[in-house]
């Protein structure tokens, strides 16, 4: 089982030897941190602050540790690359690490490091997120250094040549790891000619040809204050918030200019099979979801994704196929929502020889939950499993943080997180039957599989290629 | 970070003191003086070590114990008992039969998991607050009264042998990283992967784990941590009711076991891999663990492992910036043994003795001229502000403690750590460098590509 690995490199707090003849004076850093956390809890309550120039954004407060967290989102992600040139957002995400304003790269992760700021970044086929932390004793200078970095990057010409030589590296890495590419093969059967089925990363020939006016493109056409939204937690109050919130994010464009997301239509199931090195064969399947799926469906799918293969050793997934049988290590299944879109995928890993078994017995759980629907009691165990475990994300700023991010995404009111438990709650066996009959369906699975080559079938094998 | 850049600490070994240094286990209350105010410890008459660190933002808490008993306590013979024992701390009491445990977990919303590493094992779980009593009696239950059938024994088995498939077989940073350690721990329990060979693994029998079960797995030989939403009064009438009824048991033999370490027996090592796009290296010093090291040795070679390897380091300028390498790592890995890694992968078409040359000379330099105060002034501002923004998690708080407590290092242990982080000088780094970063206890291991264009080259041994 994982080992668990929370926030900066843990080796940095292993610990050396006491040794007993130098004690020194107790800091009082980490006594003062901890005092604050044994306080009583505040009340933590959602505000909706609009700052002078109208950005919006959601805010917990907490001032019992003295750090503040702001996650961001652009809508646009890879969608929005132009069709012949693959991988612009991509690289654009790349460059916004690579320096701004007037500090280079070097020296950008060094004024961070000075004023204990950190960020991190993810895209997806729809979004840029940013997440950035920093210190209540060095707020102001921490937010001018997130100003920079969304106004200002630089592109310097070592930056982009060494971000376009990383990305090459990583596309040529996934095609020499088909068991790490495995989802986006199955992406690219599941979503054929839609965004969400091209590798976010780009080929060799386009990542090769981007220029910094394809990067400036993407950023003016995403990085808009109309396309923005943003969640804070931590050590600053809603009166405060209202003038920084300008600062950072008063220079960006006023609006967007995106093309829109296509709505995905299901394809026929396709199978597609690769030969490489390994010993253990990996599996992944998945299909388009036809059916809308709304604000109000969503605890109901949760309840019935929980039930297939959310609890740990108790899922239908995982006591069937890994508890009963052995077959495998770890198996997952996930329903998946975006604003307009919403698709199922899972994956396992398996001994060659059980690959197909356990495949068979997948489907055969998905077929099963989807025709005769959940007991009572694994109806009830999934809501107490919700409920609880909602309070369990939330128990730090950046679960908080991030979902107040997801909940303007999904366009819920400002007492989501206190009227979770009675929305999941108030969902009926009824509504469970009738939503595991729209949203699982077996027979509409594609699947990848990667095996040695000794196991791999006839029909459609694929043994990568060193560059494509 | 790439997989061929994969951390020493998932290969963090335990390994037992040559000089056999006193335990520090604060079995003292007195000792308590120099704790924060708020971090509470304690002991129950049957031995078990308990800490609370208190944390009322939110109605939650992380409860975790910690076995002193890891890979290094492996019979000979039997590699990867003590993780295949993780697996099975799951099948099973009477009060619970298998699978009940992490259904109960499932049901309340909990998270959880465990691990096995050279040092410990340890399990945890995070809870609505509400279920802590539940989850202190059934970690107490299984304590003391696993049961496992034959069944379970088989199958869980295979469960590990698919397991070992992808976490070892088909990961070839974990490969060459275990044959480096072949080199630098011969004859030593660390010189193999702490989840046993194929083979060992399919030769676990129900006797031999409940055998080794019984040997180690006692109150006196566990620190309970609890971080959350819990007072110490609370905790201490839950403790007792639960963890209390546990009998008191010897565990022997005591802990680290004393066994020498040999001279390293080879300095080089490669591995070929057709997944690897470019070649890298890695340079791997074994260095004393935690009770041979003056705690500021210990602190120093943390620092200095950012101070090469970090965004701002100095690897990242001589090898990333001028092009040769695609990034760079460094690590300071400790528990009853200790390594010091530093590593690069090669951009495209370079030499891979390019990329080793330009390492070594880091570490020429480092041993000859030393850091700078204004490196040891930039690693010392992002501990520290590390130490804020990790105590919003309460795993991350309970992890520090837990590790810390599992080698025997008293409770008021990690604000020294603290401490001596503000006060280490650049003297003291550079002194720990030039003591710790010798070629003796050096091994360079090399990752090649396979052969795409042809065979691979022969190990780089023109550099220095």
């Amino acid at each position: 089982m994982a080992q668990v690995n929370f926030g900066r490199k843990l080796s940095n707090m292993m610990p050396g030897f006491a040794g007993l003849s130098r004690m020194t004076a107790l800091v009082a850093l980490l006594s003062t941190m901890l005092a604050g956390l044994a306080a009583p809890a505040e009340a933590a309550r959602i505000q909706r602050v609009v700052s002078p120039g109208g950005i919006v954004a959601w805010l917990i407060e907490s001032h019992t540790l003295p750090l503040i967290r702001i996650t961001l989102a652009f809508k646009g992600g890879s969608s929005q690359d132009p069709p012949d040139k693959p991988g612009v957002a991509n690289f654009a995400e790349w460059m916004m690490n690579e320096g701004a304003g007037d500090m280079n790269t070097a020296e950008f992760f060094r004024a961070k490091k000075l004023i204990g700021a950190s960020e991190a970044r993810q895209m997806t086929a729809e979004r840029q997120i940013v997440s950035f932390s920093m210190l209540s004793e060095h707020r102001d200078a921490s937010l001018e250094l997130l100003r920079q970095m969304l106004v200002a990057p630089r592109f310097d010409a070592d930056a982009m040549a060494r971000a376009r030589a990383a990305i090459a590296n990583s596309i040529e890495a996934l095609h020499r790891n088909p068991a790490s590419n495995i989802l986006n093969e199955l992406f690219k059967v599941m979503f054929p000619g839609h965004p969400y089925g091209v590798e976010k990363q780009g080929t060799q020939t386009s990542v090769a040809a981007i220029s910094v006016e394809d990067l400036q493109n993407y950023r003016h056409a995403a990085y808009a204050r109309d396309n923005l939204s943003v969640a804070v937690v931590g050590d600053i109050d809603a009166a405060t918030l209202g003038i920084p919130l300008d600062k950072v994010f008063g220079g960006l464009p006023a609006h967007a200019e995106l093309r829109p997301l296509p709505v995905l239509a299901s394809s026929p199931p396709e199978q597609k099979t690769f030969a490489d090195d390994v010993k253990q064969t990996n599996v992944a399947f998945g299909y388009v979801i036809d059916t809308p799926l709304t604000a109000e469906d969503m605890p109901g799918v949760s309840i019935l994704n929980h039930i297939l293969s959310g609890g740990i050793l108790t899922s239908r997934l995982d006591r069937e196929i890994r508890v009963k049988r052995g077959l495998v290590y770890s198996i997952g299944f996930v329903i998946a929502r975006t604003p307009k879109n919403q698709y199922a995928y899972g994956s396992f890993g398996a001994e060659p020889a059980s690959a197909e078994q356990a495949y068979q017995l997948a489907r055969e759980e998905i077929r099963k939950l989807a025709e005769e629907g959940p007991t009572a009691e694994e109806i009830q165990n999934a809501k107490t499993y919700l409920q609880g475990s909602y309070v369990v994300a939330l128990s730090n700023s950046a679960g908080l943080a991030s979902e107040l991010l997801e909940l303007q995404r999904f366009g819920y009111d400002l007492d989501a997180i206190d009227s979770y438990a009675a929305h999941v709650e108030a969902v009926t066996p009824e509504q469970l039957r009738k939503l595991a009959r729209q949203i699982l369906r077996p027979d509409a699975l594609s699947r990848i599989v990667v095996g040695p080559p000794e196991t791999a079938g006839a029909a459609g094998v694929t043994t990568p290629t060193a560059v494509k | 970070m790439p997989k061929f850049m994969e951390r020493l600490t998932l290969l963090a070994i335990v390994a037992l003191t040559l000089l056999g240094a006193p335990s520090l286990a604060a079995d003292d209350a007195s000792t308590t003086g120099q704790l924060s105010t708020a971090v509470v410890e304690f002991h129950l008459a049957n031995g078990l070590q308990v800490v609370l660190i208190p944390d009322h933002r939110a109605p939650v808490v992380t409860h975790s114990i910690w076995y002193k008993v890891g890979a290094t306590d492996d019979p000979p013979n039997s590699h990867g008992l003590a993780h295949f024992l993780e697996h099975m701390m799951f099948k099973g009491t009477d009060a619970y039969p298998a699978g009940v445990f992490s259904r109960i977990v499932s049901r309340i919303g909990g998270v959880q998991n465990a691990a096995t590493t050279a040092d410990h094992t340890f399990f945890y779980q995070m809870v609505p607050k509400a279920h802590l009593a539940q989850m202190m009696e059934m970690e107490a239950d299984r304590m003391v009264n696993l049961r496992m059938n034959e069944s379970d024994v088989v199958s869980e088995r295979t469960v590990i042998l698919q397991e070992r498939r992808a976490t070892v077989d088909d990961n070839y940073s974990r490969r060459l990283f275990i044959k480096a350690y072949e080199a630098l721990y011969a004859g030593h329990p660390n010189n193999t992967d702490l989840i046993g060979s194929p083979e060992e693994i399919l030769s676990y029998s129900r006797d031999d784990a409940l055998a080794f079960y019984h040997q180690h797995y006692a109150p006196g030989n566990a620190v309970l941590v609890v971080a959350g939403d819990v007072t110490e009064a609370e905790l201490r009438e839950l403790a007792e009711n639960t963890y209390g009824h546990v009998p008191a048991k010897a565990v022997s033999p005591e802990r680290p076991i004393l066994r020498p370490l040999q001279p390293v027996t080879e300095h080089r090592v490669s591995i070929t891999d057709g997944h690897l796009v470019t070649p890298g290296v890695f340079m791997i010093f074994r260095v004393p663990g935690v009770n041979q090291m003056e705690l500021r040795e210990g602190v120093a070679l943390s620092i200095l492992a950012e101070i090469l390897g970090s965004d701002t380091g100095r690897l990242r300028q001589k090898l990333v910036l001028s092009g040769i390498a695609r990034d760079v790592a460094a690590d300071f890995d400790t528990g009853f043994t200790g390594r010091f890694a530093l590593g690069a992968n090669a951009a495209a078409n370079v030499d891979l003795a390019q990329v080793e040359t330009a390492l070594a000379g880091s570490i020429a330099e480092l041993r000859e001229k030393g850091i700078t105060q204004d490196e040891l002034d930039l690693e010392r501002a992002d501990f520290l502000a590390g130490v804020i923004m990790q105590a919003d998690f309460q795993m991350a708080l309970a992890s520090k403690y837990g590790t810390a407590l599992v080698l025997n290092q008293p409770v008021g242990f990690i604000e020294q750590w603290i401490g001596e982080i503000k006060y280490v000088t650049v003297g003291d780094i550079n002194a720990a460098a030039r003591k710790y970063l010798v070629e003796d206890m050096k091994v360079t291991a090399e990752g090649w590509p396979a052969a795409a264009t042809g065979a691979p080259a022969p190990a780089a041994s023109a550099v220095k």
